[in-house]
């Protein structure tokens, strides 16, 4: 068989299929240039291609992100939580048909009502929780922040809606989960062409929304009200087979969303005082990081809350033990709904209800009553307090509220008791239930109770008091002898303290002994070994460091008994209170006394040396040869086995082999391991470190008991836990909907504490209008939903953060918010307001924290201004900028300029005028020129925080913005009378002198010029003249005034003379020029007559002359 | 606690001291520790019967020293000290940074106020330079020369300084009771986490290098000081080098004085120190040999981070990310032991202990945080 050769192929060379691989064959001259000569497009340059090839890599580290765990990769599917798979999508576009398909298609269950989380086990290694969002931004944002897919549902009719975009722009900001579309209404189209079209526009739409290529399924009608069986099935497996992204705030951040929650105040409390704060409990998964037990908790629409207690319960939806080899049957197919009144399990901090459908039968005498006594609203107390008791016919009837008013003296005392221990209270009720088997919640369903399979307590101060067993109070004879054994055994070893828990438990045990002996029970067998196992357990390291309440409890049962005491000091205490150094008990360290240079003490230490370390082959260490002697022997004295030198010979060469195998396979290791080192760059280096790195950190404690390890390292994502939270407002009952998300995110390190955030932000292109500074804004940020009012800055280019009126309107800003801290990085939303939909887009802003502090510098410019009151040579006194010596004092030194551009300095405020200083400049300063001081006016953000507290009132109003205040009011805008613009009162006309020339330069000027140059010069020189003779005063003598004086006279008379000669002389042309134009009148009229004869005679006299020479040529 | 067997760590018997509001665990104090603690979990506490019973009531002098330098080192805290000063209330604020300059005073060495703020530098936003005045080495508290050569390169395991430089000069030394010294410490910014660590292979000693400082006394001192330190380490050790540091002049501060600081550093590299100054009437070559005595005491209890810089490693294990740190230490000592509790009030955070090495030694693993420098300014 082996020897025989194989048929050799041949290659067709006629047929068809000969013919399809010529036709597949490119002709030569069709290929393109590189194709053709391949030769000329190798590279030449090394340069080159080592820049191609920088270019390649450097694109591919471009693509890394910093890795964030990822926790699947580390736990398994049964430890992962659920999947949150989040069904978004604006009112009546079919999210509940959805939800409604697609349990159908996992589970054999109905529910009625989808109200709340729905868990489902939908595979062998996966289950989902599926929550329908609903239609208000509150819940869109906790969704957003929480889930892990989103089915985004679009109404195809419609097309793309308002909250779809907002839902996906809050999702940009929170980290992007996976988002996969749903097109329903598909069959409203009749057009099969207008479908084809509308579907491509849609996806594409889609598409550059979240990223090319990105899911979207169609669900093209509906039958029976279901969608069609086949498309949800397809589905359903691209649910299942999502991979989901780790997300750096979830994956850092522990939460839960709440399945159900339950309000456990006492019921006679809440009677006494509906308005109390409510004590609730709330279950679900832990998702995201560990849940450290007592942290702070952000309820999303609440507020921050500590948590009470955390408590791990069993799996109500577990993925099933055994992996089944093909499907899940339908028992494994668990759906866990609670609160829509589906899940067959409840459990409880300490019970497990099992619900029991309500089967319709034909009901005896006997079931009625019970349904009767099912039915009724009130319970048994209430009707007994409503009751009423007539003691006397015509009396008023005693109420119990009367007989309570009496009692209530002695029981307050009661009733502050059950107030401070409330658990007590629980376990007392859990004991008055447990004999009845069955509870009736209020709407008349029927559970009934099953034993706990496990109960975990956390609270650590209980087990920090009662040791880690805890003790029933009829311990028995045996057992208490077996713990003073014990307790002997342990002192005789040294292991106790001198007053530590150990007296405590002596105590216990004597008063145990004076109550009584009793019989054993049966059950009670165990008991023994476990408390045995517990004392062991108490003198552990863990113990004697974080146990020490015991003792001080004793202190404070002696405080009891009498009102003063004398204050005792233990010994050292002084010192201890005198130094808190760590150096301090390192000197008084016990081996003060032991003989450093005894022999024995050497050899004992040598091993921590390297010089002397036997089994290190060190050329240093000292040797030494007397110590050979024969034969291996035990000093009996010190205990220690001496060898012979043929024993340690062999021991050497073993060691030796073995020192040499260890070796080698440290190098293989080393190489092996720089090997891999070689082939991961730096990016996968850091990946696989931060996985081996989580995966030990999940082993480390793995050995522990659940309890131990919450203590370690918190309750672990997948677990599903009962918390509790006090104080809760009591609003959050009252207003309860289960179709809001309950949110509970866990707060890390310092993310209680409020300060300043520092954000960039940018309005988002699509909001209407510009942002106002110092206008109250609802910010989406980390957990939370809160109102505050940012202020707007612009960083100038010397890092000065310059106030800002309104946020730029394409740019980004940084904006100022009095906020919770946040760590950097974190993305955010803004709002102007949740629920008012005319804004038509309601995301107002989106951007990224920068930066925490107490307090940052925003700054306004502003401009003082002051007159020069003198001015020297470069000194000058300014006066009206400053209104006290003590302003200038803050302002000696600054810059200062003039309007015309010289720069000065402040030296020193001058005495007189109250704030006027001098100032020195560059240059002579003109007194009509204004100083001014450019300063900065530091500008503080608005100290509001004003959570978004949805859940507590629906209809909840944040803060107003001013401008909205205006309108609803009516209220004017108000103006400063010195801002309006006034018209402003013109120059006088400026007189330009004229222009003066050098005579030099005159004359050499071109003789044109010249001529006016010395015409200008020739004027003024008239008008100095002028000028001069005006200004001059002549003094007279008294001859000489005499002559003036008649002059003057002369003159009068000629001028009056010359005047009316020319006035008659006026008066005479003016009559001669009436005359004139009379004859002149009348001789134009005799020239026109003559002209007008004349042309008429001229007239005929030619026609005459034309009429002859056409007759004498005829 | 003389002469008590240490073989297990021991707890320290409570007093009516420091109260914290949150707890009624009475703890004795580390009081900087407390500061710290609260400034980094950015949880507001109160101190509460500040020796209330005692004859001086109220904090000492270089505790309201160091809440001023806390002051000076963080934006927006809040620090009220009530008229008696036995109640001490702290708001946290932010870590700052930049250069500032402290007068440590007198009661106190350097090294409280440095051990105390070494936690919070790495936090701040800006890289801090603060120049410290006063007593260098006294026998109270840390000393100068171990902080240069043990707590910088333990930080160094937790990735602080790994990039940038932590730089930390010895300008002047000086001695108790004038002190007179000058110290600066530039202390780079943690920019994303610090490392995990896992500091548990204790190694073996593979020398020992020490200091012999001396001001305003012979510098004889210093050459008597190293050979009777010699004479008993070199019994076990070869390599041993003790470098005699004489200062001079201006450089010496205003007190006469000599000590001892010795390190041995081991094979995986760890470091275990122990150092001794001198008192009033102290000769040379009984602190030579009682310092060396004392680190042969810290060798053979083992642990790769010694007694003193314990509650500095346990700090910074608490803050690194959320992953497993593991350290061997050789003894707990009750002041580390308070701190333990502390840790647990403040942070949440409960060591698993455990003892190893045949019980000689203790280990204690927790799991981190994940602190992040939340002051840090991204751009």
């Amino acid at each position: 068989m082996e020897d025989k050769e194989n048929k050799k192929h041949r290659v067709p060379k006629a047929g068809p299929k000969a013919e399809r691989k010529k036709e597949k064959k490119v002709p030569e001259h069709q290929k393109n240039v590189k194709e053709r000569n391949p030769k000329a497009f190798t590279f030449k340059s090394a340069t080159a291609a080592a820049k191609a090839t920088q270019r390649n890599s450097d694109r591919e580290v471009k693509k890394h992100h910093v890795p964030i765990l990822n926790t699947t990769s580390i736990l398994s599917a049964a430890e992962l939580p659920p999947y949150l798979v989040a069904v978004v999508g604006p009112p009546k576009v079919g999210k509940t048909s959805l939800i409604r398909s697609l349990l159908r298609n996992y589970t054999p269950e109905r529910i009625d009502e989808i109200n709340g989380p729905i868990t489902v086990v939908t595979g062998k290694q996966r289950r989902i929780t599926f929550f329908e969002c609903p239609n208000d931004l509150n819940s869109m944002i906790d969704i957003g922040k929480t889930a892990d897919l989103i089915l985004l549902v679009i109404d195809a009719s419609f097309g793309f809606e308002m909250e779809t975009f907002e839902f996906l722009n809050i999702l940009q900001v929170h980290g992007f989960p996976k988002v996969m579309g749903v097109l329903t209404h598909l069959d409203l189209f009749r057009d099969p062409n207008k479908l084809k079209v509308t579907k491509k526009k849609l996806k594409h739409r889609f598409w550059q929304e979240i990223y090319q290529g990105a899911k979207l399924f169609y669900l093209s009608g509906m039958i029976n009200g279901k969608y069609l069986k086949r498309e949800i099935h397809n589905l359903a497996r691209f649910i299942s087979i999502v991979k989901f992204r780790p997300l750096q705030w979830r994956s850092s951040h522990p939460y839960v969303i709440a399945d159900r929650m339950e309000d456990i105040t006492p019921p006679h409390l809440v009677h006494k005082n509906p308005g109390m704060d409510r004590s609730v409990t709330f279950y679900g998964y832990i998702r995201g990081a560990n849940m450290k037990p007592k942290s702070k908790l952000h309820v999303a629409g609440v507020g921050d809350f500590d948590m009470a207690s955390i408590d791990l319960l069993p799996d109500p939806c577990p993925l099933p033990d055994k992996v089944p080899r093909k499907t899940l049957n339908e028992k494994q197919r668990l759906t866990y709904a609670p609160m829509s009144n589906l899940g067959n399990l409840f459990l409880d901090k300490d019970a497990t209800y099992v619900e029991m459908p309500v089967v319709q039968k034909n009901q005896g005498e006997a079931e009625g009553m019970m349904k009767d006594l099912q039915q009724t609203q009130n319970t048994i107390d209430q009707m007994m307090e409503e009751s009423t008791l007539r003691l006397f016919k015509g009396s008023a009837p005693l109420s119990n509220k009367f007989m309570e008013e009496e009692e209530e003296e002695e029981g307050e005392d009661m009733d502050d008791e059950d107030d401070d221990d409330d658990d007590g209270q629980d376990d007392d009720d859990d004991e008055e239930e447990e004999g009845e088997d069955i509870v009736v919640t209020a709407d008349g369903r029927s559970r009934r109770k099953a034993p706990n399979p496990m109960k975990f307590k956390d609270d650590e101060e209980d087990k920090s008091t009662n040791g880690d067993v805890v003790y029933d109070e009829e311990e028995e004879t045996d057992e208490v002898k077996l713990l003073e054994k014990q307790l002997k055994q342990r002192k005789e070893l040294g292991l106790d303290d001198d007053d530590d828990g150990a007296d405590d438990m002596e105590e216990e045990e004597e008063e145990e002994e004076e109550e009584g002996k009793r019989d054993i029970a049966r059950w009670k067998e165990g008991m023994v070994e476990r408390a045995a196992s517990a004392f062991e357990k108490q003198t552990t390291l863990m113990e004697l460091v974080y146990n020490e309440s015991t003792k001080k409890e004793e202190d404070k049962e002696d405080d009891d008994d009498e009102l003063f005491q004398l204050k005792k000091r233990r010994d050292g205490e002084e010192g201890l209170d005198s130094i808190d150094s760590s150096k301090f008990f390192s000197h008084e360290d016990g081996k003060q006394g032991t003989d450093w240079f005894d022999e024995e003490v050497i050899n004992s230490l040598a091993h921590r040396f390297v010089s002397m370390d036997p089994s290190a082959d060190n050329v240093n260490r000292p040797r030494l040869k007397d110590d050979e002697v024969y034969g291996d022997f035990e000093d009996l004295e010190s205990g220690e086995k001496h060898k012979s030198s043929e024993t340690m010979k062999k021991e050497e060469d073993e060691s030796f082999k073995q020192k040499k195998i260890d070796q080698k396979n440290k190098f293989d290791n080393k190489y092996d391991e720089e090997e891999e080192e070689e082939e991961g760059d730096f990016f996968s280096s850091m990946k696989s470190n931060m996985e081996t790195k989580a995966k030990e950190a999940a082993l480390e404690f793995a050995g522990e008991d659940a309890e131990t390890r919450a203590m370690y390292e918190g309750f672990r994502p997948g677990y599903y836990v009962r918390i509790l939270i006090e104080k809760l407002p009591m609003e959050f009952i009252k207003n309860f909907s289960p179709h809001r998300p309950m949110l509970l995110g866990g707060l890390l390190m310092g993310e209680d504490a409020i300060g300043f955030l520092q954000c960039r932000i940018k309005k988002h292109r699509w909001a209407r209008k510009i942002l106002k500074s110092n206008d109250p804004l609802i910010f989406s940020l980390g957990w939370r939903r809160f109102q505050t009012m940012p202020l707007y800055s612009m960083e100038d280019s010397n890092g000065r953060g310059r106030m800002l009126k309104y946020t730029p309107e394409h740019m980004h800003c940084i904006a100022t918010i009095f906020a919770p801290i946040t760590p950097s990085n974190s993305g955010f939303a803004a709002f102007q307001s949740l629920d008012d939909l005319s804004t038509g887009f309601r995301v107002s802003a989106t951007g990224v924290i920068l930066e925490q502090n107490q307090s940052f510098k925003v700054v306004k410019k502003l401009k003082l201004v002051g007159t020069p009151a003198a001015s020297f040579k470069k000194t000058v006194y300014v006066q009206n900028m400053f209104t006290s010596a003590l302003e200038v004092a803050k302002f000696e030194g600054a810059g200062i300029r003039t309007v015309s551009g010289i720069r000065g300095i402040i030296k020193r405020a001058l005495a007189k005028p109250a704030g006027s200083f001098r100032a020195t400049f560059e240059d002579r300063v003109l007194m009509s020129d204004i100083v001014f001081l450019r300063t900065w006016y530091p500008v503080e953000a608005k100290r509001l925080y004003n959570p978004v507290t949805s859940l507590l009132d629906e209809n909840w109003k944040g803060m107003k913005t001013v401008r909205l205040l205006r309108i609803e009011r009516d209220i004017a805008i108000p103006q400063k009378p010195d801002s309006n613009y006034a018209p402003v009162e013109e120059r006088p006309s400026m007189v330009v002198k004229p222009l003066q020339v050098p005579s030099k330069l005159r004359d050499k000027t071109p003789w044109a010029i010249r001529a006016t140059l010395m015409e200008n010069k020739i004027q003024r020189l008239d008008q100095r003249k002028k000028k001069l003779d005006i200004k001059r005063k002549v003094v007279l003598e008294p001859e000489e005034k005499k002559v003036k004086e008649a002059l003057k006279t002369l003159n009068f008379l000629a001028r009056e003379r010359h005047a009316k000669v020319q006035e008659k002389e006026k008066k005479e042309k003016e009559e001669y020029k009436k005359k004139k134009a009379k004859e002149d009148a009348l001789e134009a009229e005799k020239v026109k007559n003559t002209k007008k004869r004349l042309y008429k005679l001229e007239g005929t006299t030619q026609l005459n002359r034309d009429f002859k020479k056409t007759r004498r040529t005829q | 606690m003389k002469g008590q067997s240490f073989n297990r760590p021991v707890c320290p018997p409570s007093f009516e001291g420091w109260q914290q509001l949150t707890t009624s665990e009475q703890i004795f104090v580390p009081f900087g520790h407390r500061i710290i603690c609260s400034i980094l979990s950015g949880k507001p506490t109160s101190i509460e019967d500040i020796r209330s019973e005692d004859q001086s009531p109220g904090i000492k002098d270089f505790e309201a020293n160091f809440l001023r330098l806390i002051d000076k080192m963080t934006n927006g805290s809040k620090i009220v000290i009530n008229s008696t000063g036995t109640k001490v209330t702290i708001k946290p604020g932010i870590i700052t940074g930049g250069k500032i300059k402290h007068d440590c005073g007198t009661s106190r060495s350097i090294g409280y106020f440095l051990e105390g703020i070494i936690g919070l530098m790495p936090f701040a936003k800006d890289t801090f330079t603060i120049e410290f005045n006063g007593i260098t080495n006294d026998d109270t508290d840390i000393s100068v020369d171990l902080i240069r050569t043990v707590t910088i390169p333990l930080l160094k395991q937790f990735g602080i300084g790994a990039e940038e430089e932590i730089v930390f000069k010895i300008l002047k030394r000086g001695s108790p009771p004038l002190g007179g010294g000058h110290v600066i410490l530039t202390c780079p910014i943690v920019r994303r986490e610090l490392n995990s660590v896992k500091l548990i292979d204790e190694g073996q000693i593979r020398r020992v290098r020490g200091i012999a400082y001396t001001t305003r006394v012979s510098p004889q001192n210093g050459g008597r000081m190293v050979t009777a330190a010699k004479s008993i380490i070199n019994k076990y050790m070869q390599d041993v080098f003790i470098y005699s540091d004489h200062f001079k002049g201006p450089e010496s501060g205003l007190s006469p004085g000599f000590g001892l600081t010795l390190v041995a550093e081991t094979t995986t590299g760890y470091s275990l120190s122990a150092e001794l100054m001198a008192k009033a009437g102290t000769t040379p070559e009984d602190l030579g040999l009682a310092a060396s005595k004392l680190l042969l005491t810290e060798i053979s209890n083992g642990g790769c981070v010694d007694t003193i810089n314990q509650t500095t490693a346990i700090l910074f294990m608490v803050l690194s990310p959320d992953a497993i740190s593991k350290i061997r230490v050789g003894k707990l000592s009750p002041f580390t032991v308070t701190f333990l509790r502390h840790i647990r009030e403040f942070f949440g955070v409960t060591f698993k202990i455990e003892a190893g090495d045949e019980g000689k030694t203790v280990i204690l693993t927790c799991r981190g945080v994940g602190y992040k420098n939340t002051a840090k300014r991204i751009h």
